[in-house]
């Protein structure tokens, strides 16, 4: 009798362990899908602001006088995903005739997509060392300019001022006797500096203040580079 | 002079093909894992929002309809128009009027590829987006002759064509408000601004240009065409026209001027569509 009870005491705790052990395995099964779909619909954000700011990226590079910081880090986060869609694209190509019937159509939507954003990759970095070459010998004398630039561009600005140097030497500054020391020399005033004051055209994206003229929400405003530049940073307005 | 910067006319149409639209999938496909967002699994005959580029190239090999956006139809462009009409002294924003920024391109777009799948006819529609197109420029036009710096209601593609005149004539503006006194300095920008047609003698902007200098100084014949010295991009189709003289300019109604025929200046968009319209009303 009393064995019995023990055994059915001890079935009951067993039963509650596989209960309670099922439970939270449930739980737990929802809760990694749960983080799976947030997963999902972050990236899917990530990607959707990605594009957008580097639409933005391209427009104000184009735009604006002066040349802009470096988008880093988006920069590298659209490099990963072109390099993935690459992979793709060649897996795909050598397996083309037992796949599914659609992935020709699969193929040229990434494909397209490749394109129109390599395009923008490409232009925007082709502003950036227009400015560059253009603004060469001013971003080398200030700092807070040379923080804009990343790595490469750097390198690249130096090569491209020391084989100018080596060339005005060559042609015809050692022939007049003049030699400039560095780059500079004392022509400051003959260095290109970017010109702050040229306009931009903005809209607002809320209603703001550009020098005390105010401005509503949805407003076209045009006004120079150095009155906007602290709006724009602000995210008050934005280049069109 | 700085060079001035420009969106090129292939660059805008770019930009609107980034917008989304709705198509109606024939045909079933997976989930596309894009650079940028995803394309959604599509089932036939479901509604899906995709990235306008993307329609196109679907729409090209049979594979959906695009639904055609509500903001492309008679009703919304003649109810724009009539809006435009009671509001003679401002411009309406794009919102306003319930219209995309970037509707020119996108609509010219989706004339184009997707002319079997408009629920209007796509001759009405052309002949819609003619009007209003006329008679924003020319509200556009009066806005610029007086100098202003707001812009309210320009869209994003209106900014994108008047880009070059626009930041010409405001750079000047800026740099004369400056320096005032410093005459040698500015002496060339004023040339300049003359001759891109900003600044013809006109009964509205006498007011504002009394006491500026440009009256003073010659306009010189070399310099009359537009965007002579644009860069790369002049030759593209968007560089703006010249103003058109000043007699279009004081008529009331767009719409009986291009039917006026001959000896007035071109429609400032004269694309291929426009022409088309043009003739398919003769």
């Amino acid at each position: 009798m009393d064995r019995d009870r023990e055994a059915e005491r001890e079935d009951r705790i067993a039963n509650d362990i596989i209960n309670d052990f099922e439970a939270e395995f449930h739980e737990g099964l929802k809760e990694s899908k749960r983080v799976d779909i947030y997963n999902t619909e972050h990236l899917e954000n990530q990607k959707r602001r990605d594009l957008e700011t580097l639409k933005q990226a391209w427009i104000n590079e184009k735009m604006v006088p002066t040349i802009l910081p470096y988008e880093e880090e988006l920069m590298k986060r659209m490099f990963e995903r072109i390099r993935k869609q690459l992979e793709f694209i060649e897996m795909n190509n050598v397996e083309l005739q037992t796949q599914e019937k659609d992935i020709k159509l699969i193929l040229v939507l990434i494909e397209s997509e490749l394109e129109r954003i390599q395009f923008m990759i490409r232009s925007y970095v082709r502003l950036r060392l227009r400015k560059i070459d253009k603004y060469a010998l001013y971003i080398q004398e200030h700092e807070e300019e040379k923080d804009k630039l990343n790595n490469d561009e750097i390198t690249y600005m130096e090569g491209h001022l020391s084989m100018q140097h080596g060339l005005f030497e060559e042609q015809f500054l050692k022939k007049m006797n003049l030699t400039r020391r560095g780059n500079l020399g004392e022509d400051k005033e003959m260095v290109v500096i970017p010109d702050k004051s040229f306009p931009v055209i903005t809209s607002a994206i809320r209603d703001t203040y550009v020098s005390n003229a105010s401005i509503n929400e949805g407003s076209v405003y045009v006004a120079q580079w150095q009155e906007v530049s602290q709006g724009i940073a602000a995210g008050d307005l934005k280049i069109l | 002079m700085t060079d001035i910067p420009t969106l090129s006319a292939n660059e805008v149409a770019f930009l609107a093909e980034q917008e989304e639209v709705f198509v109606l999938s024939r045909h079933s496909l997976p989930a596309i894992h894009m650079i940028g967002p995803t394309i959604p699994r599509m089932q036939a005959l479901q509604r899906h929002k995709i990235p306008l580029w993307s329609a196109i190239i679907l729409k090209r090999q049979r594979k959906c309809n695009i639904v055609t956006p509500e903001w492309l139809s008679i009703e919304v462009l003649r109810r724009a128009v009539s809006l435009e009409r009671r509001n003679p002294a401002s411009l309406l924003t794009p919102e306003q009027l319930n219209l995309p920024q970037l509707w020119p391109a996108m609509a010219r777009m989706l004339l184009q590829n997707a002319h079997d799948d408009l629920i209007d006819s796509p001759h009405e529609i052309r002949a819609a987006l003619h009007d209003l197109q006329e008679l924003r420029d020319l509200k556009i036009h009066r806005m610029l002759r007086t100098g202003t710096q707001n812009l309210y209601g320009l869209s994003h593609f209106e900014v994108a064509q008047l880009r070059p005149l626009l930041l010409r004539q405001i750079n000047l503006l800026l740099k004369l408000n400056e320096g005032d006194n410093d005459e040698n300095e500015n002496g060339t920008g004023i040339d300049n601004g003359i001759n891109d047609g900003g600044f013809d003698n006109h009964d509205n902007n006498d007011d504002n240009l009394n006491n500026d200098p440009f009256d003073s100084y010659p306009s010189n014949e070399e310099h009359k065409a537009f965007g002579s010295s644009d860069g790369p991009f002049n030759s593209l189709t968007t560089s703006p026209p010249p103003f058109p003289n000043d007699s279009t300019l004081i008529e009331e109604n767009p719409t009986k001027r291009r039917r006026m025929g001959g000896n007035t200046a071109p429609p400032p968009e004269s694309d291929s569509d426009s022409d088309n319209d043009i003739e398919f009303r003769r």
